[in-house]
């Protein structure tokens, strides 16, 4: 089936996003954010030229978010996104009118070029996807080279298929679906700053010496840092008088890396790993073995399919369909508060190790990845790989850097070097 | 330039380090990483969440006046003034809330006509409010109901010739109300004569507006 047949004036939201447009408040909105710096100052008309190449390749990134009686909805923009300078305090919520309505926009201070992305739009997969093609088109344009596309950077003249565009989750969901019960998690107390502000902490890793020492303990890079968090985490919780909540760290996971899917839009789910708190305190290597046993059991693709099968089906009900939105959404308001936020202390979402193509690799010199502000959570962890460095970002809305500092140093204590860099 | 206390290097933007706060002093307090403008949460006020302000402040103001009025007088007197003034207010909020503009637009027509006639009626006036403001203000409401109506049909003349109509029709009324209340009949005196003139130029639009030839000098030179 060809796409261009469908009706596209509008959308339905994919599963996954469902939830983020209900809990949007006035100062708060689900984002996360990517940046790649060039070695040269970036050209605005250029980019904005690159943007206006890229933006047919990327047929779902034209909508806007707009309310139906009993739904969110996605209606097509006809116009086009206009590029804007970057601010000190990056990802603050998207004001639709400001931004055309588009969801997403892009920004740009001296060498960096930034994408900021409201979650319902498309998930971490697809915004780096996004913005190294952009990136990829300005670079062509800029110093008129070629290079091979592949899965990150793809070439915009091609042809969109239809499965970009699909709901993945409707088709891998099942008719019966089970969803795990947990408990409420440990989270970070501390003096929130103003609305605007976003705290970012950069730290920058040698991948190829964490690797060694990940090695040592037999663990990936993504279950080497959470048991490094988890381990943090317990510490500051030791300091509270009768805190007996566990400890968890939201982990997303990549659907399309165990299903076989394409898709620009959301696709992604979670597992939270977690440990609980006793007075003696664990050891790291019990940490990581708890977390390594705790990502193997979850992530399995019978555990993920029964997941997004609840998920799935929870939204296909008829009783939940037939609520009108305006009560719908502060219904999911009040549960994503209790059940997304509630269930764990922190997020840790690593977008792994990101391979351009060679020619275009000697023009960009960082790549970073920011998760932003959420209402229940005092900060988000996110990390990136590119060349030999892993950005490693705190993002929190609180003043205190206990997490960080705790985080940081045991790296260094490790015998890593950690360059810091930071918005404040 | 490396923190002393947490050993970590520092980028060369930054005056301290932003883990534990230990000053540093660094040569290049540039900031190339991040701009060092502040972008700030949506500027424009919500008009909903704004509206919804007013109404809550009017209807703490009016909770206010119902006290004073009982602690004052020991009943409802003057303050159904400000009451009635709050739901007339209130029902503004239609307006917002919805992208239907005709139905607002009806709530407030009959929200008008209920606080007038309230006024009316605790100041003894019903007679002035039955046959003058009333009927006045659904007129001009059906009025305004009734051009937006004809300006979907794209036949310029043919709208024209139902307007001229509809003019003459109220002035009819108009005439035949005011005289009602003056000297207690329906009488119609000079609103004949507008009825005539009109209802002729009415008739001669209209037929003219089956002629395809008139109709388009016509469209171009009236298009809106």
């Amino acid at each position: 089936m060809n796409n261009k047949n469908k009706d596209m004036t509008w959308l339905k939201l994919d599963n996954a996003a469902l939830i983020y447009p209900a809990t949007i408040n006035r100062k708060i909105a689900t984002m996360f954010r990517f940046t790649v710096t060039l070695i040269d100052e970036v050209d605005m008309e250029l980019l904005q030229k690159a943007l206006d190449n890229i933006m047919k390749r990327f047929p779902t990134f034209n909508y806007a978010l707009k309310e139906g009686f009993f739904w969110f909805y996605l209606d097509l923009i006809k116009d086009s996104p206009k590029i804007g300078q970057d601010y000190q305090n990056p990802l603050v919520r998207i004001n639709w009118k400001d931004n055309k309505n588009y969801m997403f926009r892009v920004r740009v201070h001296h060498n960096r070029i930034a994408v900021e992305y409201f979650h319902a739009l498309t998930d971490g997969t697809g915004g780096l996807t996004f913005i190294l093609t952009l990136v990829g088109e300005y670079i062509k344009l800029k110093y008129n080279i070629n290079y091979k596309y592949n899965n990150l950077v793809l070439n915009p003249n091609d042809e969109v298929l239809d499965e970009e565009i699909e709901d993945s989750f409707l088709r891998y969901a099942k008719k019966s679906g089970k969803m795990d019960k947990e408990k409420r998690a440990y989270h970070i107390k501390g003096i929130e700053e103003n609305a605007n502000i976003i705290n970012i902490i950069t730290g920058k890793v040698s991948i190829s010496k964490l690797k060694k020492i990940c090695t040592k303990y037999n663990a990936s890079i993504t279950e080497f840092l959470t048991s490094l968090i988890l381990e943090s985490l317990e510490e500051i919780s030791k300091k509270e008088i009768n805190c007996n909540k566990p400890i968890k760290v939201s982990v997303p996971v990549n659907l399309r890396k165990i299903f076989n899917s394409s898709t620009m839009r959301n696709f992604s789910s979670y597992v939270n790993v977690g440990i609980k708190v006793d007075k003696n305190g664990h050891s790291f290597e019990e940490i990581i073995f708890e977390v390594k046993r705790q990502i193997k059991e979850m992530t399995t693709k019978k555990k993920m399919t029964e997941k997004i099968s609840a998920n799935v089906n929870l939204a296909k009900n008829l009783l939940i369909r037939i609520i009108p939105l305006f009560i719908k959404k502060r219904i999911m308001s009040l549960v994503e508060n209790r059940v997304g936020d509630g269930y764990v202390t922190t997020t840790l979402s690593n977008i792994g190790l990101v391979k351009l193509p060679k020619e275009m690799e000697q023009y960009i010199t960082d790549i970073n990845f920011i998760l932003g502000k959420s209402k229940g959570k005092s900060g988000s962890i996110s990390a990136v790989g590119y060349q030999d460095t892993l950005y490693i970002t705190f993002s929190r809305k609180i003043k205190e850097a206990e997490l960080e500092r705790l985080f940081f140093t045991k790296l260094v204590k490790m015998g890593l070097e950690v360059e810091i860099e930071s918005n404040r | 330039m490396y923190c002393k206390n947490c050993g970590v290097k520092l980028d060369l933007s930054l005056t301290k380090c932003p883990l534990c706060g230990e000053k540093v002093k660094n040569n290049n307090s540039y900031n190339s990483l991040y701009s060092l403008d502040i972008d700030y949460l949506a500027k424009d006020i919500s008009i909903m969440y704004f509206a919804k302000l007013i109404i809550l402040i009017l209807f703490l103001s009016t909770i206010v006046t119902i006290v004073c009025n009982l602690a004052i007088d020991k009943r409802i007197s003057w303050s159904f003034y400000v009451i009635f003034s709050f739901l007339f207010i209130a029902s503004h909020y239609f307006y917002l809330s919805t992208s239907k503009r005709k139905v607002c637009f009806i709530v407030n027509t009959f929200s008008l006509e209920l606080l007038l006639f309230i006024i009316a009626y605790l100041n003894k006036g019903l007679n002035w409010y039955l046959y003058l403001v009333g009927p006045f203000i659904l007129m001009g409401s059906i009025f305004i109901l009734f051009i937006n109506f004809i300006s979907k049909f794209k036949n310029i003349l043919r709208n024209i010739s139902y307007f001229l109509l509809f003019v003459a029709i109220i002035l009819i009324l108009i005439n035949g109300l005011i005289s009602l209340y003056m000297v207690n009949k329906f009488i119609l005196n000079w609103s004949y004569y507008s009825l005539i003139s009109l209802v002729v130029v009415a008739s001669i639009l209209f037929g003219l507006s089956f002629n395809k030839k008139c109709m388009t000098e016509v469209e171009k030179r009236l298009f809106i």
